[in-house]
This record gives structure tokens, C-alpha cells and sequence, in this order.
């Protein structure tokens, strides 16, 4: 746990916890108030559920108590809020930190991808607010010197009492001990009785050593029966524990030395606790009203008004005794109350403890689990109430209005990239056929919106998408289409059929269909047809000349993909596209140790429309890799909302060792069989396969052109026992041209076994007419 | 400062144990009361009391009424203020009190049951015999025809 959660917490729950605190007295005070005729042990109660409530989670009401009930978080802001402009920035411009993209085995039907990764902030980026942290440091100081208070007071008192003269019989001992039976105290002879010489008012003081300590002034001046008055009221405290509570209101006191209504709430206590014992005396007819109420009088002489006497008379060493008066203590009032006294009145019956139980119930809990506290270790980073559904940020909803058949269309409105389950067929009957998930779209987006089908066969998930066919900004009514490719003997368990929106802005569905069609020879999802040609053994890609592509392509970058020697003095990464792009929105992907250290003193920023970059701390002898947007996180996007593609820009320092540059290399390919352009493949040949010159991590993104495509019907893809070659089922036919593409723009899992793809290579072959 | 007399107090076992050290001691200071208490065969206390709690009883017991004291220079002199035979006839007319209240005809049999059994197991002299024998028929003259009381405790 750290500081910054420390304070962060604690000022959290004190602002919490002061407003909750300040309500729950004031309902307190109006009740008492109206209770003003009932017992006082009722009205003591009451004040004493000020105390326990104290110590009590903000966020008692669990489940059942959020919003409109819950309250207490008035004017707490949101801890995101809280953070250093630089650090606010950082999380503001969603610059999202992918895990390392591990590739993974794929479908043969699907190119596979990574499931999103969380969003993450290094919490390294976020510091103690100063203004927090001097609240905190004056409350921590606070607390200190209350406690510091009350402990100096108590000790004090602890040595002085332990110097008094113990009484163990005689006449005030025996009147003790009849006070006790009076009062129905069987545990008396756990008190020491002490008398001091010294003007004092009689207190009891201790919790597990009781002790009362009574002036010598007192056992000379007053009678038998106001001694006896004096001393049952002092047991009556020992019996309600009344020195705990004293405890419990001098911690409370101190965690919220700075709110007066706590203070207050604490003296009204006192003041009911001693009109308890007064009634208890009173009730049990150990003294008439009129000896009594002068002894409570005569005590106050005695003690020449001070409560306690000894030691220094603060009002900090009171925490662990209580008297017969209290400093500050309303006496007439008090007086007035034992004159009155009918013991037929006031009693403390079912009725008054079933107030006491109804008001703790219904008023203790004033907050439910959406006010929660963090667990150790968790960093809040923004909190959203949901009181109202506009929150979420995505509204579904019916459209009568806009619709191409039927009497509505599903109207989607979003304020940011979502994926929408639209529906989930159980069982559809598609052995060994083509599933069509076709529907009417329309959007008013600034991205775009396709269709997305997942599909659950043999205990395994699949998806399959297709970003190129979608509707894109404003667009009327569009028929989509995405194919989903069952091998015989493939039977999905269940199919998912998804709308994902790219961005902010609304989009309606209608007329979905799911459709059964033979399968055509080929599988997979569609890539941009305009993918770049590339020979067997083709340039790195950021080499290779730039052909105009439909999303924004890195162009240069510093360093450069796959560079060895890079200088670890560097300090900023820098990649630049080849349009103007969406600013300030960026997506640097990845995570882990090869993720390069953020220099936190600077922020990541687009020096102009095209170029962004990255403060860094580069070590020496290291590999890095650096994701530029993922599957997850697309705000590297251009000017007019379309993402561009997915790269990982892979290097090492200088100085590092030879296996350590290898993790950087960018794999090539080594092997197309049949040769990419070869005009003459056998018909009958079964298989092809790419090589590359490393090994690979075994994912593998088979992706279509627009072309036809060459994979068989029941072919799955398989990787060599050396992982550097992956063969493909194909089902071939004489005199075709077909076309493939070994990763693409934005799905990338041919990748070295260190997670940095292969380049996109398109591959072309035409089979011998018959 | 002496206890009203009024009708002996219920005492606890702890209390009985200081009450038969004054009882056959006769006054006693609390320090003697303390250095009577029953011992076992190796001159050990049979209770584990701390001194401060004896003084503590003795002035419980003063409380209750069941000791008298007085102030002899700086110690105090403790005496019974009741009988034992008063106490013993409250306990057992108490315990009577609880075997055969509202039981009837069935609680009484009990209690003559468990009478006969006692007077049994008792070794009593001729002279407490007799004493037995006139006091049954005292009983029987008293109320002819009807059952003997309930309890035991004399008025």
C-alpha cells in the first residue's frame, strides 16, 4: 500500500464520513429533541450511535443502499480528478498499455487476434497531490496531539490515583458495598475505593481496574445518605461501562478533532450519561430526591468545581473516567431533572429499545456499496455513480422511425468505440457450411461500424469480422456481410452475432439475418485488396516503397524497425505517417519489460499533424518493443477517423549481446511454397507453406485478399516441430489464379517467437489450366 | 455504626465461609478472620482468597446487616450480627420454600422424603431426639387434621 493510496484514502473517507456524520447527529439531536420526556438511557443511546457510527464504514448499506439514499459523498471529488495536470493528461489521452502480444494459435477459418488487455496507468505516473497531502499532514497532526493529550492526561492521572490511600474496610468501604447491593452491583469488590486529600469531585476511573476516588472533604461533610448517593451513582457508571465509552468518544474525538459537531455530540453524551445514573439512583430509592440532588451539589464544592482535581484539569484526561459532575455540564437543568424525578416515568421499556434498534437500522447506514473502498493495492482512477444511464455511454433503444422492414429498427447510440451483442443463436445446424451473418446498417458516426460473429465450436471461440466491409460516417442503409467457414463434423454450440462501433455516434440495425451457404473453397476473413505485392524474399516493410493504402501507414520512425545499435541516450521514440492524422488521440501498446521506461517529466505529444512521439528512459544493451495501436486501442488514427495499421516497433540498444539484438530482428520470409507469382502450381497439390528465418511464436494470420482464396474445407494450418514453417490444406482447382496474405493491416500474428510480426506480404499463384 | 435488624439476609457461599469463622470464633479483627478460614490437611487454605477480598465480604456482610462493627484505634472488630441457628433455619426454610412452592401434595412428600433420609444419615443424641420428637408434636397439636407446614422457618 502506498502513501499516495494512504492519503488518498483517508481524506477520502474523513470527507466522507464528516458529511455522513454531520447528518447522522443532526438526526440524532431532532429525535432526542423530540424524545426529551423518555428515558435517558434512550437519549444516551442515541448519542452513543453518533460514536459508533463513527467507526462504522461509510458504505454500511451494502447492495441495497445506493443512490437516491446513499449520500455523504458531496463535494469528494473524483480521485482521476485529483491527480497532477501531467498524469491527468496522460490518462486523458487514452494512451492505452497493452500486454506484449503473445502470438496465438489461430482457427483456420479466422486470422486470430488478441483479446483486448486491460487499460493500465503506470501508477509510477501519479503522485501525492500537495494540497492533499497538507490536509492530510494537518489531520495526522491533529489526531497526534488529541491522542497526545489524552495520554499525557491519563497517565498523569494513573500515577496520581496510584499514590491515594486504598480503603479496604470500614465505614466507606461498608457504604460502598451498600450502595452496591442497593444498586444491584454485584462485582463491587473488583473496585478499589481511594480518597484523596486534595479538593476533588468524585469520579470513577478504569475499565478493567475500576477505581473511584472520593475526597476526604467529601466523606467528612457529607451524610451517610449523600455518601451513599455519591457513591451509587459512581457504580451505576461502573455498571455501564460508562469509562469505555469515555474511551470510545476520546478516539472518535480524535480522528475528527476538526469537526465541532463531534465535539458537541460528545457533551450531550456526558450530559445524558450522567442523567442515566441519576435516574438509577433515583430509581432505586438509594437516596430521596432532595438528599441526592444536594449531594450532586455539595460534590461540586467540594471539588471547587473541577470534575477531576488532580493532576492538571484538562478535559483531554477524561477519556477514561467519569464523575458524579461533568466540566461544561448544564447543572440547573440536570437539578432540575432530579427534583422532577417520578420513578412511574421514563422508563427505559421494550418500546424504548425498539426506537433505539428502528433508528439505528434505518438511520447508520447511509450508504451502499457504489461509495465502496478501495482494497489494498487497488488505484481508483475514475469513478462513474451510474446514476443516470447516460453514464455508460451507450443507449440501446427502439426506432420507429428510421427502419427498413418490419415496425422498428435497434437504435445504438454510444459515445465512444463499444461492441454491441445484437443476439445468440443456440445450435444453428451449419456442419460443413458457410454461416452468413447479413444485416441492414446505418450509421451517423465519425468512425465506422461492421459486423463481428463468434462463434463457439468444440470448447473453443472464434470470431470473425471484416473492418473493410462496414458502414463508415454518415451513411444511409447498407447490407453487411460476414461469413463464417464450418468444416464436416464442426457444429457450433452457439453463435454471437455483435455490431462493433468504432467511435462516437449512433447506429441502427435492422433486418438481421443468419443465413446457410455452401462453402466456396475458401475461407477467412477479407483484407483491403490494394495489400502490397511482395516477392519471396521482399524488404523490410518499412522499406519498401509506400503504396497508397485506405488507413494511415508509419512511414519513418525513430528508431528504425528492427535497428540494433540505437543509442541509449535516446530520448524520445518518434514514428511518422504518411497523412495528417487525429490529434491528440495516440495509442502506444504494449507492456511488460520490454516496454520502454515513460520519462514521466514529459508528456507524449503530436509535434505536428503527422509526427508523435514518445518521451522515453532507453537502458543500455536492452530490447524494446513498442506497439502502435493493437487490436484494443486504435487512437492512432487519421484525420478523417480511420486507424491506421497495427506495427510494433522492434530494436535494442547498443551494447547488447547478439541474442539480445535477435529478439529485435523483424522476421522474413525465407520460403513461399509454390513461389510467390509461380504460374504453373499443380492442381493437385495439397499444400503450401511459408518459411521464415526464425522461429516463430506460432500464431498465424492466413488473411483473404478479395482474390480467391486456396485453403480446403476442413484444412487447419499447422506449424513445423522448428516453428519457422507453416503449412496450409489448400483444395486447389486447374487454371486459377489464387491470392493470399500473410499478415495484415491490422491483424498481425505471424510474428517471431519475441512478438514482432512479419512484415504484410501478399502472395499470388495460378494453377496449370487442364 | 450498626446494622438494622431486620429479617436475616440471603447470604452467598463465600459470605457462609467468613460468617462460621466469626460464628465460632466470636469477634474478630479482619487479619483473624483471614488466618481462620478453613485449611486442608497440609495447613493450606482451602480458598484462594486474597486478604483485600476477606476485608472486601466483611464489609459486604456488614452491608447486608449480617456484621456488626467497631473501631478498635486503626482496625476494625467484626461480630455476628444474627445467630447462626437464624441463618440455618433461613437457608433451609428457603430451600423448603423452593422444593414444595407450588408443587401441592407432591412437593410436600418430596420434602418429608428427603426429611426422613436426613434424620437417617443424622447422628443425633437422645437429647436432640427428644427435642425432635416435642417439636412434632407441637406440629400435630397446633393444626389436628391437617398436613404439616411447608417450610421450616419459625416466625
Amino acid at each position: 500500500m502506498t502513501l499516495e493510496y494512504v492519503v488518498a484514502a483517508t481524506l477520502e473517507w474523513l470527507a466522507v464520513a464528516s458529511w455522513q456524520l454531520a447528518i447522522f447527529i443532526g438526526l440524532v439531536a431532532c429525535a432526542v429533541a423530540l424524545l426529551r420526556k423518555a428515558s435517558p438511557r434512550l437519549r444516551h443511546g442515541l448519542w452513543l450511535l453518533v460514536f459508533i457510527k463513527a467507526l462504522l464504514p461509510t458504505t454500511l448499506g451494502g447492495e441495497l443502499l445506493n443512490a437516491p439514499w446513499a449520500v455523504g459523498q458531496w463535494g469528494v471529488r473524483p480521485l482521476e480528478q485529483q491527480l497532477p495536470a501531467a498524469a491527468r493528461q496522460f490518462v486523458a489521452t487514452d494512451t492505452p498499455v497493452e500486454s506484449p502480444v503473445s502470438p496465438t494459435p489461430a482457427p483456420t477459418s479466422t486470422p486470430a487476434t488478441q483479446p483486448a488487455a486491460a487499460n493500465r496507468v503506470d501508477p509510477a505516473t501519479r503522485s501525492i497531490n500537495p494540497y492533499a497531502a497538507t490536509l492530510f499532514g494537518l489531520w495526522a497532526g491533529g489526531v497526534t496531539t488529541v491522542l497526545g493529550g489524552v495520554a499525557i492526561g491519563y497517565l498523569g492521572l494513573v500515577r496520581e490515583v496510584r499514590r491515594l490511600r486504598s480503603v479496604e474496610e470500614g465505614p466507606v468501604r461498608i457504604a460502598l458495598e451498600r450502595a452496591a447491593l442497593a444498586v444491584g452491583v454485584t462485582d463491587a469488590q473488583k473496585i478499589d475505593l481511594r480518597i484523596t486529600d486534595r479538593p476533588a469531585g468524585t469520579f470513577l476511573f478504569g475499565v478493567r481496574r475500576p477505581t473511584i476516588v472520593l475526597p476526604q472533604a467529601a466523606v467528612d461533610q457529607l451524610a451517610p445518605d449523600e455518601i451513599l448517593g455519591v457513591l451509587a451513582h459512581e457504580l451505576v457508571h461502573w455498571r455501564r461501562r460508562d469509562t469505555l465509552v469515555g474511551w470510545l468518544q476520546a478516539v472518535v474525538g480524535a480522528l475528527f478533532w476538526f469537526h465541532p459537531l463531534v465535539w458537541w455530540a460528545s457533551a450531550r453524551l456526558r450530559e445524558e450519561r450522567e442523567r442515566c445514573c441519576d435516574d438509577a439512583v433515583l430509581r432505586h430509592a438509594v437516596s430521596d430526591r432532595d438528599t441526592y440532588g444536594e449531594a450532586i451539589v455539595r460534590s461540586l464544592t467540594i471539588g471547587r468545581g473541577r470534575p477531576i482535581g488532580l493532576a492538571k484539569p484538562t478535559p483531554l484526561a477524561a477519556a477514561g473516567l467519569v464523575g458524579v459532575f461533568e466540566r461544561g455540564a448544564t447543572l440547573q437543568q440536570r437539578l432540575e431533572d432530579v427534583m422532577n424525578f417520578r420513578p412511574t416515568r421514563q422508563k427505559f421499556g421494550w418500546r424504548s429499545m425498539a426506537t433505539l434498534v428502528l433508528f439505528g437500522l434505518i438511520f447508520l447506514p447511509m450508504a451502499g456499496s457504489s461509495l465502496a473502498q478501495l482494497a489494498p493495492g487497488d488505484t481508483e482512477l475514475v469513478t462513474l455513480s451510474l446514476d443516470d444511464a447516460a453514464e455508460s455511454a451507450t443507449r440501446i433503444e427502439t426506432d420507429r422511425d428510421v427502419k427498413v422492414e418490419g415496425a422498428a429498427s435497434t437504435r445504438i447510440t454510444t459515445q465512444w468505440p463499444t461492441t454491441v451483442c445484437l443476439a445468440e443463436v443456440e445450435k444453428p445446424d451449419v456442419d460443413g457450411t458457410q454461416l452468413v451473418y447479413t444485416a441492414q446498417v446505418k450509421s451517423d458516426l465519425d468512425q465506422s461500424a461492421s459486423l463481428e460473429m463468434w462463434a463457439h465450436v468444440d470448447g473453443g471461440t472464434y470470431f470473425s469480422r471484416n473492418p473493410q466491409v462496414a458502414v463508415f460516417g454518415k451513411s444511409d442503409w447498407k447490407r453487411l456481410e460476414i461469413p463464417f467457414f464450418f468444416k464436416a463434423g464442426q457444429r457450433p454450440d452457439k453463435v454471437t452475432l455483435n455490431v462493433i462501433i468504432g467511435g462516437p455516434g449512433t447506429v441502427w440495425v435492422d433486418d438481421i439475418r443468419l443465413l446457410k451457404r455452401p462453402l466456396p473453397g475458401g475461407f477467412g476473413a477479407a483484407a483491403p485488396a490494394n495489400e502490397k505485392l511482395s516477392p519471396v524474399k521482399k524488404e523490410v516493410a518499412d522499406k519498401a516503397p509506400v503504396v497508397e493504402t485506405p488507413y494511415p501507414q508509419i512511414v519513418e520512425s525513430i528508431p528504425e524497425f528492427g535497428a540494433t545499435d540505437v543509442d541509449p541516450s535516446l530520448d524520445t521514440i518518434r514514428v511518422t505517417f504518411d497523412r495528417d492524422m487525429s490529434t491528440p488521440g495516440m495509442s502506444w501498446t504494449g507492456g511488460g519489460e520490454d516496454f520502454p521506461d515513460i520519462d514521466k517529466s514529459r508528456q507524449a505529444e503530436w509535434i505536428d499533424a503527422r509526427i508523435c512521439v514518445l518521451p522515453v528512459r532507453l537502458a543500455k544493451a536492452k530490447f524494446y518493443r513498442v506497439g502502435v495501436n493493437s487490436k484494443s486501442f486504435q487512437n492512432f488514427k487519421s484525420a478523417d477517423g480511420k486507424p491506421a495499421e497495427h506495427r510494433v516497433l522492434s530494436f535494442a540498444t547498443a551494447g547488447a549481446k547478439r541474442s539480445v539484438q535477435r529478439k529485435a530482428h523483424i522476421p522474413e520470409i525465407a520460403e513461399l511454397s509454390p513461389a510467390n507469382g509461380d504460374g504453373d502450381v499443380d492442381p493437385d497439390t495439397k499444400t503450401i507453406s511459408v518459411t521464415f528465418d526464425t522461429k516463430m511464436g506460432g500464431g498465424m494470420s492466413w488473411v483473404r485478399t478479395g482474390g480467391w482464396f486456396p485453403g480446403a474445407e476442413d484444412g487447419r494450418a499447422w506449424w513445423s516441430k522448428d516453428g519457422r514453417t507453416c503449412t496450409l490444406p489448400v483444395a486447389l482447382e486447374p487454371g486459377v489464379t489464387y491470392q493470399l496474405s500473410l499478415n495484415g493491416s491490422h491483424y498481425v500474428n505471424f510474428q517471431s517467437q519475441h512478438g514482432v510480426p512479419a512484415p504484410t506480404t501478399v502472395w499470388s499463384f495460378t494453377t496449370e489450366a487442364e | 455504626m450498626a446494622a438494622e435488624k431486620h429479617e436475616p439476609p440471603a447470604l452467598s457461599p463465600t459470605e457462609w465461609e467468613v460468617m462460621k469463622v466469626l460464628w465460632e470464633r466470636g469477634p474478630l479483627a479482619a487479619r483473624d478472620v483471614f488466618a481462620g478460614l478453613p485449611r486442608d490437611a497440609r495447613g493450606k487454605p482451602v480458598h484462594d482468597w486474597a486478604y483485600r477480598t476477606v476485608k472486601t465480604l466483611l464489609s459486604r456482610l456488614v452491608a447486608k446487616g449480617a456484621l456488626d462493627y467497631e473501631q478498635v484505634g486503626n482496625s476494625y472488630l467484626y461480630r455476628a450480627a444474627v445467630a447462626q441457628e437464624a441463618m440455618a433455619r433461613q437457608e433451609v426454610g428457603g430451600l423448603l420454600d423452593r422444593l414444595t412452592s407450588h408443587t401441592g401434595a407432591a412437593g410436600r412428600k418430596v420434602v418429608s422424603t428427603v426429611l426422613a433420609q436426613f434424620l437417617g444419615d443424622a447422628e443425633l443424641s437422645d437429647d436432640e431426639v427428644r427435642q425432635l420428637q416435642a417439636a412434632l408434636e407441637r406440629n400435630r397439636r397446633a393444626a389436628p387434621g391437617k398436613p404439616p407446614r411447608r417450610g421450616g422457618r419459625s416466625k
